[in-house]
């Protein structure tokens, strides 16, 4: 065995350098490898996730909410997208100047957005839901810190004409009043949403991960109502309140046939876009909350109705045949006395004595001269004649003490309450006292007598129309309350009160009109008459075949308009008029 | 050789369609988005004409320009059922003569 010799062998040195940066890159690439098989393999569906969490975008599509129109196919109501525009107050540089140029555009008061925008607040509403033009204009100042969002609003084209009708929804599209509100899950629709992956631009990645539900828009609401007589109705309305200094003036035209309601308006109007009323007398209110009438009286209004509602009680009378149109009725005086001394006590909380409007001698009437000068006292007797428990059932029969079924917001049902032992609740009920009822009760009840003695439904949307086409309403109900003969004789008798009694105001040229003057004191905070009234007048036309009957109240009227015939019968007559033309019914005379 | 070449061209010609599609679809994305501002701008039109055939802004025009609604209405009314007096006689041709 060879023994070595000589000094030890040492390493090459770049031999070893070589070894180590081997063993370095071998090293490193296995650290890669691992890397890689972690990130590929062992956290794969985790960091999978997160990227596509990254990319991944979830929006919740609102569903456009459904249009109202008129029966002509008018724009009543529609959602467009429109732009909320928000300040952030740390990156507006120049906040005076934004203020005073925001103000201008939009507005609003420039003091109090100043104060805003130099608050302490991260985020400011400068205005919700400006129209697009309108916000193309603001954004394009291009002012530092101002942005904007899309966010719908509802617009209401017709303005203050059909809002009574439309009502309105809040900030948030929830309906409020009116078809809004009694319509709401109709007209709302069903929200969707889409999730998809989008690039740093905001675009869709193609071929990348998406899953849309689409949200499913409202139905489209087809009313019945005509908006060339709504707005004249509105405007007689309106004119009313002026002419007479009433509080307001309501007003409904109704299809006698179908129960159709062709315009239903109030006064003061308002705008159910801006949600404030539009009666100069607001500005000296109180409280800003006194001027916002945007109850709709028609419906969920009750009033005494006074000598309209004769119309019942002589409908009853003769369908029960209680008495004929020439019967007289002897000794008729202007004052009868249901309780002892009711008449002469001198104080005026005791009831039981009721008196005609006019004073006059005791004389003998025809129950037709009863009606036509709307004598109380005549009417009374011939209440008695009739009997409480039949003039109840008649009162019930034409639809008063409950809801027509109208498809608006929250009717009233009035109210029909005889107490037990009541010894004034016939008489009172038979002129119209004790009881309250809403306009539309009153229209569709003259409504049955123009169509024959049936009672139909009042009703205000025709159909519902989505994608897969139109639905009408159904539910429309109709009954009969008197014969067609007694309907006929009660035409009659509406006649001759606008002819020689006391509705002449409501006489329409051209064509014969029936109708009924109300006059009914209202009652005070503290349950007792006072002087104001609810003035009435109920009529429809032509008398020979109604088509239209029109109910027309006049809230407080000054007192030399306080009757029925001074307030409200000129109001009927240039609603009937209208409606009539709009109707294309031919005048009285010129029919083949 | 071939069929490297082949898988080559494959492979380039795969990655141009992508690319293509790619943009195809960018360009439908726009598309979209154009289509809904269209959409937009007709819902604001809409408004804007039901605005102007509103009978409270027609209304006061109408009566500024003196139109009135005939107070005497009057009807012709034709009777179907009687054959008219007047027989008009025709050409071969289906004119009047």
């Amino acid at each position: 065995m060879p023994v070595p010799t000589g000094r030890p062998r040492r390493l090459n040195p770049g031999k070893a350098r070589m070894s180590l940066i081997g063993l370095v890159v071998v090293a490193a690439w296995l650290g890669m490898g691992y890397r890689l098989f972690e990130i590929q393999v062992v956290r794969a569906p985790e960091l999978a996730e997160k990227g596509l969490s990254q990319r991944l975008v979830t929006r919740e599509m609102a569903p456009q909410r459904g249009k109202i129109f008129d029966r002509n196919g008018n724009l009543l109501a529609m959602t467009v997208e429109a732009k909320s525009l928000f300040a952030v107050p740390d990156q507006v540089t120049e906040p005076l100047w934004v203020a005073q140029q925001i103000g201008g555009l939009l507005g609003v008061d420039s003091e109090k957005l100043y104060e805003r925008l130099t608050s302490d607040s991260d985020f400011i509403y400068i205005k919700r839901q400006v129209e697009g033009v309108l916000a193309a204009e603001v954004l394009g100042l291009e002012m530092e810190g101002v942005f904007a969002h899309p966010e719908p609003t509802r617009v209401y084209p017709g303005g203050p004409v059909a809002a009574h009708v439309t009502g309105f929804v809040n900030i948030d599209g929830d309906g409020q009043e009116g078809l809004e509100l009694v319509y709401d899950e109709v007209l709302r629709g069903t929200p969707g949403h889409a999730e998809y992956e989008r690039d740093r631009a905001g675009r869709v990645i193609p071929q990348g991960y998406t899953n849309i539900v689409p949200a499913i828009p409202g139905k489209d609401l087809m009313t019945t109502i005509d908006l060339p007589l709504q707005y004249k109705a509105q405007d007689a309305c309106v004119s009313a309140v002026e002419r007479t200094s009433a509080q307001s003036c309501w007003a409904v035209v109704l299809s006698v046939e179908t129960g159709e309601i062709l315009a239903m308006v109030g006064a003061p109007v308002f705008d159910p876009d801006t949600r404030q009323t539009l009666d100069p007398r607001c500005d000296q209110a109180e409280s800003p909350d006194a001027c916002r009438l945007f109850k709709n009286f028609v419906v969920r209004g009750i009033y005494e109705p006074g000598s309209t509602q004769k119309m019942i009680t002589f409908a009853a009378a003769l369908e029960e045949q209680q008495v004929e149109v020439d019967t007289i009725v002897e000794d008729v005086a202007d004052e009868i006395e249901l309780l002892p001394d009711a008449c002469h006590s001198g104080d005026d909380d005791v009831h039981g004595c009721y008196r005609d409007f006019d004073e006059h001698d005791t004389m003998d009437m025809t129950v037709a001269e009863i009606f036509t000068r709307s004598s109380n006292v005549g009417s009374i007797r011939v209440g008695q004649e009739l009997g409480e428990a039949t003039l109840i059932e008649y009162l019930e029969a034409f639809g008063l003490g409950s809801r027509t079924g109208v498809d608006y917001s929250v009717e009233a049902e009035g109210i029909l309450r005889f107490d037990t032992g009541c010894q004034t609740c016939l008489a009172s009920a038979a002129i119209g006292y004790s009881v309250a009822v809403t306009p539309l009760q009153m229209a569709a009840a003259y409504a049955a007598i123009g169509n024959d003695g049936v009672w139909t439904t009042p009703h205000i949307v025709k159909s519902q129309v989505d994608s897969e086409g139109e639905t009408e309403v159904a539910g429309i109900e109709t009954r009969k309350v008197v014969s067609p003969g007694t309907a006929l004789l009660m035409r009659e008798l509406l006649a001759s009160v606008v002819e020689e009694g006391t509705g002449v105001g409501g006489a329409v040229e051209g064509y014969r009109v029936g109708g009924k003057t109300g006059t009914a004191n209202k009652l005070g905070e503290d349950n007792r008459y006072t002087e104001d009234t609810r003035a009435s007048f109920v009529g429809m036309a032509p008398i020979s075949d109604p088509e239209v009957v029109v109910a027309v109240v006049v809230d407080a009227p000054a007192y030399e308009y306080r009757t029925g015939g001074l307030a409200a019968a000129p109001v009927f007559s240039q609603i009937m008029e209208q409606a009539l033309h709009r109707l294309g019914v031919s005048p009285d005379g010129e029919k083949g | 050789m071939i069929m490297a070449l082949i898988a080559v061209v494959a492979f380039l010609g795969l990655g141009f369609a992508r690319t293509s599609l790619d943009r195809t679809a960018f360009d439908l994305a726009e598309l979209n988005k154009a289509i809904e501002q269209q959409l937009a701008l007709n819902e604001q039109l809409k408004i804007e004409v039901a605005r102007l055939e509103n009978p409270a802004r027609i209304a006061p025009l109408a009566d500024a320009m003196g139109l009135v609604i005939p107070a005497d209405t009057h009807q012709l009314l034709v009777d179907l059922d009687t054959p008219s007096p007047v027989v008009a006689e025709t050409d071969g041709n289906g004119a009047n003569q």
